[in-house]
């Protein structure tokens, strides 16, 4: 569904992105893992249209995308979050969801019914009217993912959902996005909570100073060495 | 075209750059470091005009001398205006800010538009009609004093800027504002520094202006414009900016009167401003955040 | 401001809507003399074209400083129709909607196309002003420094009459249709949008919002209200020159009366506007000196911006917390 070829983005001096290739197949959760600075970010902003990439293409369901504006991106159905959560500061958690409705649907009545549906399957029910800035962190990424999920995505890029959570907030998020990707929806997450990783992904790719390392099923991925050096730095491997 | 008209041209562009880069000086600082984009600048440079005029015709003090008197007052307004007011609802979006110097703005030039009606005022000293020959061109010897003036205190700004310990603290806060708090600087004192510090260059430019132009209560919608200009085309922050942007901002004014006329030829000023916000907003000098 | 709204609150919503109206048809009649009308008819106008910035400015949060700008060009487009062309001042008035929408556009498709943002866009628009009153003050097709003057002829067809009620209640229309905008956009997803793009541009792409293409496109809404002030002004005062139809003070008035008022919302620039009015009147007769009405305001606009940013709407809410949930008064 999403192919990703030879992609390369610089800032100024620094390859943030060096030649990176991946693929999600449709229904699939894949996952993009690695230490931090290795690039993820913003190869998540490069595929939703955010950064004009410098070389390699990037295709959504056979259509090129690279370079594309991103609220086209969106409407085509690849929709991302925000590592950084950005709710409608002034509006409340339901306005929040409604504007992802508002893609599909262009009257309120419907907006406001589908966006209350999807703030139920996220266990939001209680909190619609409540200001988007009085959220908690998990609050804040549930808001996060119902905005994206309003929309009625084909594929959603996670950009880091579990970071903060607690321990039963982590199994609850999981569990939500397993029911997501149950629903039709293919996921393509970034995380560093290693469990959400193993429990959610069957595919994963990992990403060190901006290339691809390693790919393949989680379960190889957790004992390849290069990944575990890519990690914990060169020294401790070979020490 | 004559070439002494041209040189006549030149030469008045560069003496009214002069005033401008003054004039934007504080406006810089005050963005530089405060990122605060002060719409109240105008204002403030005319109410100086106001007390340079009426230093003059109540206290028979020389415009150029009351630089003595203007510069202090107008530091410890501007140090104490920002500590009680401004620096107080200094939080949340910048256009929150600009909005508040908007208000005090309107604020102090209706009132003086109470206090001081709406007409014109102009002085006039011993050496107002004195000319000064310069090459083929007779230049008025207030302009010349003017324009010397400027220099040096642009310089000397630059100067205490770049070198002095409070100039230094200056340069942390505006580059690094956390950091700058944890090396112990009091960010709060220096932003109050520099605002006073920005309003008092109005003081000086107040003093040098009078000589050779006018005061009225909306003056200052002329001098805001002006003033933006030169640092979004010097670029906000930049001392240099403001030194090549007045220059540049003088000269086109004087070359646009020539060849436009009195009236169109002010035209130049904003079509610059807008094709630097279109193409260049970083300006010449400032630099890429 | 919040767009959420309860479905029981509607009906609520209709009576304000209502009461506001009647009251507004009924002031000329209370208060019969000239002067009182005048009064009326300078609220009402400063509440259309304050209307007319909340749009772009309150809803969608782009601070304009030259909105102005789309007056004057709708009041010269009337103005020069009519008196070099010939055409009916009534048909000057979708032309002025348009001359605004088109100036409007046009500074909203440079500016957003370059990206400008905030307190830039507000500067810039400044600087489009300025352009635009110079050349008006060059050009012999605008009257140059001397303006345009309309000849005096009583008559429906000229857009003039003899008694000022008319132009009352012609204004008074003209701002219950921008009210009416107001609402409309407060209900729909083209106003979601706005909010969504006022709050945060990025996250509003993420959703599929165009939002250069939105921008732009409240801003020819803004523009063409703006307009149509433009037209009525040049009617009733029959005088129009680059120092009216570009000065920044109505810049600055429209802007006050929406943020003091309630930017954002549909009544806050009637709000603003009665009580600019009310200041103006008040300070006229404790002092004959011009600019203390604005003074109070200016100092009004740090008070708000300061402490009650959603302006004085927002007491009004406070008042009636029945009403609270969501209903944009």
């Amino acid at each position: 569904m999403l192919k990703v070829q030879g992609v390369s983005k610089s800032f100024g001096g620094l390859r943030a992105v060096d030649q990176v290739s991946l693929q999600v197949e449709q229904g699939q959760i894949a996952a993009l893992i690695g230490p931090n600075g290795a690039g993820k970010t913003t190869l998540f902003s490069a595929i939703a249209g955010f950064h004009k990439i410098d070389n390699g293409g990037i295709e959504f369901e056979g259509k090129p995308i690279a370079n594309v504006a991103p609220h086209k991106i969106a409407r085509h159905g690849l929709v991302r979050t925000f590592q950084i959560t950005q709710p409608f500061a002034r509006l409340s958690v339901i306005d929040n969801i409604i504007i992802g409705a508002y893609q599909r649907y262009s009257d309120y009545e419907h907006a406001r019914a589908h966006a209350e549906g999807v703030a139920e399957q996220l266990g939001m029910t209680k909190i619609l009217e409540q200001p988007s800035v009085s959220l908690t962190v998990v609050g804040r990424k549930k808001l996060e993912l119902a905005k994206a999920l309003a929309t009625s995505p084909k594929l959603l890029l996670l950009d880091e959902v579990m970071a903060g959570l607690n321990p039963s907030e982590l199994l609850e998020t999981i569990e939500i996005i397993q029911k997501i990707n149950k629903s039709g929806v293919t996921i393509l997450l970034t995380e560093h909570v290693m469990q959400a990783v193993m429990q959610l992904s069957s595919y994963v790719y990992v990403l060190s100073y901006g290339q691809v390392i390693a790919h393949g099923a989680p379960q190889e991925i957790v004992s390849n060495p290069k990944v575990v050096e890519a990690y914990l730095g060169r020294e401790i491997v070979d020490a | 075209m004559d070439s002494a008209i041209i040189i006549s041209a030149i030469l008045n562009g560069l003496l009214l750059g002069g005033i401008y880069t003054l004039v934007s000086c504080g406006l810089t600082l005050i963005y530089g470091v405060l990122h605060i984009i002060n719409f109240a600048h105008g204002s403030f440079l005319m109410l100086s005009m106001f007390g340079v005029y009426y230093l003059l015709t109540l206290g028979q003090v020389d415009p150029y001398l009351s630089i003595f008197i203007m510069v202090p007052v107008m530091y410890i307004t501007g140090y104490l205006l920002f500590k009680w007011l401004i620096g107080k609802l200094s939080n949340g979006r910048d256009e929150n800010i600009l909005l508040i110097t908007l208000g005090i703005s309107i604020f102090i030039e209706n009132l003086a538009l109470m206090f001081f009606k709406g007409d014109s005022r102009t002085i006039s000293v011993a050496y107002s009609d004195q000319m000064v020959e310069v090459g083929p061109t007779l230049i008025p010897l207030t302009k010349l004093i003017s324009f010397a003036c400027a220099m040096l205190l642009c310089s000397g700004l630059g100067l205490f800027i770049k070198y002095t310990d409070t100039g230094k603290s200056i340069r942390a806060v505006a580059k690094e504002k956390m950091g700058a708090r944890l090396v112990g600087l009091d960010v709060d004192k220096i932003y109050a520094v520099s605002f006073g510090i920005g309003l008092a260059t109005l003081g000086a430019a107040a003093c040098l202006l009078m000589p050779i132009f006018y005061v009225s209560p909306t003056i200052g919608h002329v001098f805001i414009l002006v003033a933006f200009t030169v640092v979004v085309l010097g670029g906000m922050g930049s001392f240099l900016g403001a030194l090549v942007g007045g220059l540049i901002v003088g000269l086109t004014e004087s070359f646009g009167g020539l060849y436009l006329g009195e009236s169109l030829g002010q035209i130049g000023i904003s079509v610059i401003f807008i094709l630097i916000l279109l193409l260049r907003p970083v300006g010449l000098f400032g630099a890429k955040k | 401001m919040s767009q959420s709204r309860s479905g029981a609150s509607h009906s609520v919503t209709w009576k304000l809507h209502l009461a506001i109206l009647i009251c507004a048809l009924a002031y000329p009649f209370l208060f019969t003399s000239n002067f009182a009308i005048n009064l009326g008819v300078m609220a009402l106008f400063y509440a259309l074209i304050g209307q007319s910035w909340n749009l772009s400015g309150g809803f969608a949060g782009q601070l304009s400083f030259g909105h102005v700008g789309f007056f004057g060009f709708g009041a010269y487009a009337s103005t020069i129709l009519q008196l070099r062309y010939g055409v009916s001042p009534w048909l000057g008035l979708p032309a002025a909607a348009l001359a605004g929408a088109a100036s409007a556009g046009f500074v909203a498709i440079l500016s957003f196309r370059a990206g400008l943002k905030g307190s830039y866009f507000a500067l810039i628009t400044l600087a489009f002003v300025e352009v635009f009153k110079i050349i008006s003050n060059s050009v012999e097709f605008t009257g140059a420094g001397l303006g345009l003057l309309i000849p005096k002829k009583i008559g429906f067809e000229n857009f003039q009459f003899k008694d000022r009620l008319a132009f009352y209640l012609i204004i008074l229309i003209l701002t219950a249709l921008s009210v009416a905008t107001a609402e409309w956009l407060r209900r729909s997803r083209f106003g979601a949008r706005l909010a969504a793009i006022r709050e945060n541009e990025e996250a509003a792409q993420a959703l599929g919002i165009d939002v250069f293409t939105e921008k732009v496109k409240i801003m020819l809404l803004s523009g063409a209200v703006c307009g149509t002030g433009g037209c009525f002004f040049a009617q009733y005062f029959l005088y129009i020159d680059p120092s009216i139809a570009f000065g920044l003070d109505k810049s600055v008035e429209m802007l006050l009366v929406s943020m003091i008022g309630g930017q954002g919302t549909v009544y806050g620039p009637l709000l603003g506007s009665i009580l600019l009015a009310i200041l103006s009147e008040g300070t006229r007769s404790i002092s004959q000196v011009q600019g203390l009405s604005l003074v109070l305001y200016g100092g009004l606009l740090i008070v708000i911006i300061a402490f009650l940013p959603h302006g004085l709407i927002e007491l009004f809410k406070k008042i009636k917390p029945s009403q609270s949930r969501g209903t944009d008064a």
